[in-house]
């Protein structure tokens, strides 16, 4: 690869050497000892290789001129060098800019050129001696200080980049990227403190500078900040520092010109088009959706001035509407969506495109009506009958929806999305067991990790709904084996195992929605009550004073950790003075028969038959006659335990 | 003083020959590497290059050494491609494949014998055949290690579609076991590392996802001219890694996926490296996956068994810049000393690869620039890397293989048929916390341009010092002999079990020398990029004279004393047998 030292050293007797060949037999012209660059084309656009071609061509011609002038030629050189900069022809664009430069040394724009391209192939020194020339050149232009900086940096002469960087805050001390270059000096050189404060301040004067949060993050972690640190880390993203660099932008402006162009190119080309090809290209040649929009409206623009083929008009209205789509601009997505299909019916793809941007807008009569087209032409189209499900879906329209699912069936019989759509519809419409049946084929097919736990899921509930619990309780579980934190399926496990008097298990499960729903309330009571249900009373007792610490106005908590305390089989686990704090607490709170009886209970447990007496006798005489036969039963059981000066029994606790 | 390290310090006081003939080369010894031939190693790897530029042709060539048959010495394992897309005839292909139909994995065994002057003398016999391999899904790489504690290393071979459990059955063959042990993925997997996560005596596996591909979601990507090229990561959605716990005793053989527990589920990710070790020093295993093209993840594992990614916080996401890289191989290591383990990862063009800088609490920094790694690297795209210590003056050196992925300008434009080709490199730590590029001692098969992939470090021949398998995309495998290390004094350790069966991969080792600064390490097979490496632990010693003490941490927390170890020679410390330390 060609590089360039020192040009204006060398430039005479280089320049010199250029004309050796001048009346010695060579081919006419002054300059027959310059090379054309002439990279490999063969696999190129035609776009492409027809520009570059055009501008070696108009080279050649140019360098055949007798009176052809030096810096005339390094024009031509350069901007051959730019396209090939633009097309990302790095060496190419390496040795025209060599060449410029050596025609013309007195002009910095070539050096500064030649050390963008060396600098992005990582030759750093010779980048670093070409950048210095053309500021020798060019004195303090800040887009070269700032090349040269980070160049500087990166090969550890964070000194002489903090120079540069310096310099820039001179000449424009609102320079977002030279706060950023000192920042990245600091932080290279441990000084963290200032690295913070440049950092923070390049925010300052840029906002949107997401790029610098990772910087200012790590700064803030390396002096302790930690706090600081993750808020910036969290921040952190790719819009990065800018600054004016109008050479550098002129080969960004003509890199998109080329890119637009290739696009065009794509989109004409009928037999060697994909959207996502193109899609694709755009996107990441105009940069950013909204960009690629922008070029692609001129683009029409200059296509309609130009009378272009209908054709060609309707595949960019196709592929701006799939960009506004990308956008979120569904209904402007609509009208090129139509346009494109006014000028090309046959365009299947573009009429799929419009149903969905219809049905996304919520068109759905529309959006039907889009995918009957397609399935008119092509009954077998998975993709539009799969769209029309859910669009007659939305329209209530569930037999036809149910007839196109059918018909999927059939013609993607490995489908799990098929499967699972036609399971849910007929979990609607009530048909269960055809609905396990589908959810159980679902699982044969191949299921990606995501949805698996889903499909376990829907079938475990529809299990439990037809009674099958064994089975619905194994589908809970594989759900959960994929997914432990699917808490749906934690709660109705729990709930289940519960149900089925497996009070053990349940309690786990409980446990494990508590941990991962720690704010929760319901958890932890079903977590608690299966513990107390299944018999072990430490860690209920344990479980309820941990839920009242967190919800400390949770009535219901009380009521049951009262009760716990006051009547729990384990004697071990009574304690009564804790349980009529409880309780009295609760009755001032709800008055009611419940908590009176809750606080009887916590008396006699505190051994206070006195107070157990009186409350017990009170709620037994405002008990209306006849409303609940075994409430009195249990409330005259009692009544007789306190009598005989003995606690609440097991069973009143139950 | 050796010869080597006088060596040293008569070429620094002339002040000269430091291109050359570097000081710390005998004067004897030309080459650090020399490239075995003859030996009956003959693996040419095949990628299926059919001219639609499927993404995988391009990222594929990995293998292992590991010890299959239990004689002693590093037999290989060389991880074939197949063809792609609709023609499923290799006839068909750019570059048709230069081994027998049909393309299967092939294993090598190693027959080292001992020459009448006691050199070591290398031979390898292709037995795939009789190992019972047989023809599998698009190959990537290799994890090694006996995972069922039969004292057999067994393999796991990562694929595009269904991954390969491959259970050494102990006479020579083994079993595909995958699905009865339930611990397939069928999407596209390449790195993949045994280690006892949950530190139970049984080997779980980690594999690494790299993109949510298949030929059906192939696309077609292209450069700034509209010429085809290969796709970038960014063309495609990652997929999440998997974890798979060893079900140990419980159900010997069994590994139940707790991908979801563990948290990698969550997270999906473009993973081409995976290594395990125990970065912020608290006594469980962490992993610290690269990413290609997305930012990396430093899966740290909490008391619970669960994981969670600090990469961000931990400065080790991305780089000093805060850009993701195009992270590939990864591997860790101890390169300045200090007893913990640090991160070097390869990367792209345009790139620099990045050495990561352990505070040994798990925080890191980002010193590819002040150790001298950064510029070297960023005209190449890398893959398998290493630490390791070729001249076995106890200081990690690094290895990497490079070649590109898209269409290098200056070879297409010279009509080369395969223009991705570039030539790897050899760094040796100075040992002052900078490198220096000696790949011009390397040796002359550090003159090819190939397009490399995997490299797996180990001591083929047995002689104490770490040679070089190379696997190069759509080209021959070569066997890199280490021709220096030997000269300096070493130390080898296998680190096993109590029933000396199996290596206890994870175990940190430290080497007590009087007067010189301890040396850490740690048993691995895991790093690089799609390769397993030799589990043994090779310690160069340089000039240093006499029996060494050697404090073994094994990965159950139990710590052990050995005294006036033995240099020059493979000692098996079997777990139980040292002085117990507190």
């Amino acid at each position: 690869m060609n590089s360039y030292n020192r040009p204006l050293v060398f430039a005479f007797l280089i320049v010199g050497a250029l004309f050796a060949g001048v009346g010695s037999g060579q081919p006419a012209g002054r300059f027959p000892a310059l090379t054309i660059p002439r990279p490999d084309l063969s696999a190129m656009e035609a776009t492409a290789r027809e520009k570059i071609e055009s501008m070696q061509a108009s080279l050649e011609t140019l360098k055949q001129r007798e009176d052809i002038q030096p810096t005339e030629l390094a024009e031509a050189f350069g901007h051959l060098g730019q396209l090939f900069h633009a097309y990302r022809l790095l060496d190419s664009a390496e040795e025209s800019y060599s060449i410029s430069g050596r025609l013309s040394p007195e002009d910095y724009r070539w050096l500064y050129y030649l050390a963008l391209v060396q600098h992005a192939e990582g030759e750093l020194a010779t980048a670093i001696t070409n950048y210095e020339s053309a500021l020798a050149q060019h004195a303090d232009d800040p887009a070269i200080l700032l090349r040269l900086g980070d160049a500087l940096v990166e090969v550890d002469r964070t000194a002489e980049a903090r120079q540069r960087f310096e310099r820039v805050r001179e000449l424009e001390p609102d320079s977002a990227a030279a706060y950023y270059g000192l920042g990245k000096v600091a932080g290279f050189d441990n000084e963290f403190q200032t690295a913070v404060a440049h950092f923070e301040r390049v925010l300052e004067l840029q906002p949107d500078a997401s790029v610098v949060h990772y910087l200012l993050g790590q700064a803030y972690r390396k002096i302790g900040e930690l706090d600081k640190a993750r808020e910036h880390l969290q921040k952190r993203g790719q819009e990065e520092v800018l600054f004016t660099d109008p050479l550098g932008d002129q080969v960004a402006r003509l890199a998109k010109g080329t890119a637009f162009e290739i696009v065009l190119a794509l989109a004409e080309s009928a037999d060697d088009y994909s959207d996502e090809e193109f899609l694709g290209f755009a996107l990441s040649h105009f940069g950013d959706v909204r960009g690629s929009i922008k070029q692609l409206e001129q683009g029409l623009n200059l296509k309609q001035d130009a009378d272009a083929s209908a054709d060609e008009q309707s595949r960019i209205h196709y592929v701006l509407g799939g960009l506004l789509v990308n956008d979120g601009r569904d209904t402007e997505a609509i009208v090129h969506f139509k346009r494109a299909l006014e000028l090309a019916p046959e365009l299947t793809d573009a009429r799929v495109k419009l149903g969905n941007a219809q049905a996304r807008a919520g068109n759905y009569e529309a959006a039907v009506t889009a995918y009957d087209s397609v399935v008119a032409s092509q009954p077998q189209n998975a993709t539009a009958l799969l769209k029309r499900v859910s669009a007659l879906m939305a329209l209530g329209r569930e037999p036809a929806a149910r007839k196109d699912l059918e018909k999927l069936l059939t013609l993607s019989p490995e489908s799990s999305e098929v499967h699972v759509r036609l399971a849910s519809l007929l979990e609607k419409n009530n048909e269960l067991e055809s609905a396990i049946n589908l959810y159980l084929k679902v699982l044969d097919l191949e299921v990606s990790l995501q949805e698996k736990p889903l499909v376990h899921y829907r079938l475990a509930t529809l299990l439990r709904q037809v009674g099958r619990f064994d089975q619905a309780i194994e589908q809970y579980k594989a759900a959960l084996e994929v997914e432990p934190t699917l808490a749906p399926a934690l709660n109705n496990l729990g709930g289940l195992l519960a149900q089925v008097g497996n009070m053990s298990d349940a309690a786990k499960v409980f446990g494990a929605l508590v941990r991962l729903a720690p704010e929760q309330l319901q958890p932890r009571l079903a977590e608690s009550t299966a513990l107390i249900l299944s018999g072990q009373y430490a860690a209920a007792t344990t479980r309820l004073e941990e839920a009242l610490a967190k919800f400390p106005d949770e009535l219901p908590i009380k009521d049951i950790l009262a009760r716990h305390l006051a009547a729990a089989p384990d004697q071990a686990v009574r304690n009564g003075s804790r349980a009529v704090e409880l309780a009295l607490d609760l009755f001032d709170n709800v008055p009611s028969p419940e908590s009176a009886e809750t606080l009887a209970m916590a008396y006699a447990e505190a051994g206070r038959f006195e107070d157990a007496l009186k409350w017990q006798r009170q709620l037994i005489a405002e008990l209306v006659p006849d409303s609940d036969p075994e409430l009195a039963k249990r409330l005259a059981a009692n009544l007789t335990l306190y009598e005989r000066g003995e606690p609440c029994c097991a069973e009143a606790e139950n | 003083m050796s010869f080597t390290a006088h060596f040293r310090t008569f070429s620094c006081l002339l002040g000269m020959l430091s291109f050359a003939s570097p000081g710390w080369i005998a004067a004897d010894t030309a080459e650090i590497f020399e490239e075995l031939t003859g030996s009956g190693f003959d693996f040419v790897q095949f990628n299926g290059m059919s001219g639609q530029f499927y993404m995988a042709e391009i990222n594929s060539g990995g293998g292992a050494l590991f010890d299959y048959d239990n004689d002693g010495d590093l037999d290989l394992y060389l991880v074939q491609g197949q063809m792609l897309g609709a023609s499923q005839d290799p006839a068909k292909s750019k570059f048709p494949p230069r081994h027998p139909l049909p393309l299967t994995d092939r294993l090598y065994r190693n027959d080292l014998q001992v020459g009448p002057g006691g050199q070591p003398i290398l031979r390898f016999t292709d037995v795939t055949t009789k190992s019972g391999l047989v023809p599998a899904a698009y190959g990537f790489g290799v994890a090694a290690g006996d995972y069922d504690n039969d004292g057999w290393i067994d393999l796991y071979v990562t694929r595009l579609g269904s991954n390969t459990l491959l259970r050494n059955q102990g006479d020579g063959t083994f079993a595909d076991v995958t699905q009865t042990a339930g611990a397939d993925d069928t999407g596209w997997s390449v790195p993949a590392a045994f280690v006892d996560f949950d530190r139970d005596g049984w080997l779980d596996l980690y594999v690494g996802n790299y993109l949510d591909f298949t030929l059906a979601k192939h696309k077609i990507c292209r450069t700034a001219t509209g010429a085809q090229d290969y796709c970038g990561p960014t063309a495609y959605r990652g997929a999440p890694d998997r974890l798979f716990r060893n079900r140990g005793k419980a159900s010997p053989g069994g590994f139940q996926d707790v991908s979801a527990t563990a948290g990698m589920l969550r997270q999906p990710s473009k993973s081409l490296g995976v290594v395990s070790a125990d970065f912020n020093s608290d006594g469980l295993p962490d992993f610290y996956v690269a990413n290609d093209l997305a930012a990396n993840q430093m899966w740290m594992q909490t008391p619970d068994g669960r994981f969670r990614d600090e990469a961000l916080l931990a400065g080790t996401a991305v780089n000093a810049h805060g850009k993701a890289e195009a992270s590939m191989g990864v591997d860790a290591g101890d390169f300045d000393g200090d007893g913990d383990d640090d991160l070097f990862m390869t990367h792209l063009v345009r790139e620099t690869n990045t050495l990561f800088l352990n505070d040994g609490h798990g925080m890191f920094e980002d010193a590819t620039i002040e150790t001298g790694l950064g510029v070297p690297s960023w005209s190449h795209t890398s893959w398998g890397t290493a630490w390791f210590d070729f001249d076995n003056d106890g200081w990690l050196d690094l290895m990497i293989a490079n070649g590109a992925v898209k269409i290098i300008e200056e070879l297409a434009n010279a009509g080369d048929p395969y223009p991705f080709h570039e030539k790897n490199q050899l760094f040796r730590n100075r040992g002052d916390g900078k490198f220096e590029d000696v790949t011009r001692q390397g040796g002359k098969v550090f003159d090819r341009s190939e397009v490399s992939r995997a490299i797996a470090v180990g001591d083929l021949d047995n002689d104490g010092d770490s040679d070089v398998l190379l696997v190069n995309n759509n080209g021959p495998a070569r066997l890199l002999i280490n021709t220096v290390g030997q000269k300096s004094t070493w130390l080898g350790l296998r680190l096993l079990d109590r029933a000396g069966k199996r290596d206890l991969l994870g175990t940190r080792i430290a080497v007590h020398r009087q007067g010189h600064k301890t040396i850490w390490r740690r048993t691995r097979s895991d790093g690089s990029f799609a390769a397993a490496n030799d589990p043994r632990v090779l310690v160069g010693l340089g000039d240093h004279a006499g029996p060494v003490d050697v404090e073994v941490h094994w990965p159950n927390g139990l710590v052990e004393r050995w005294e006036k170890l033995p240099t020059g020679r493979y000692t098996a410390l079997h777990q139980g047998a040292g002085r117990s330390q507190p």
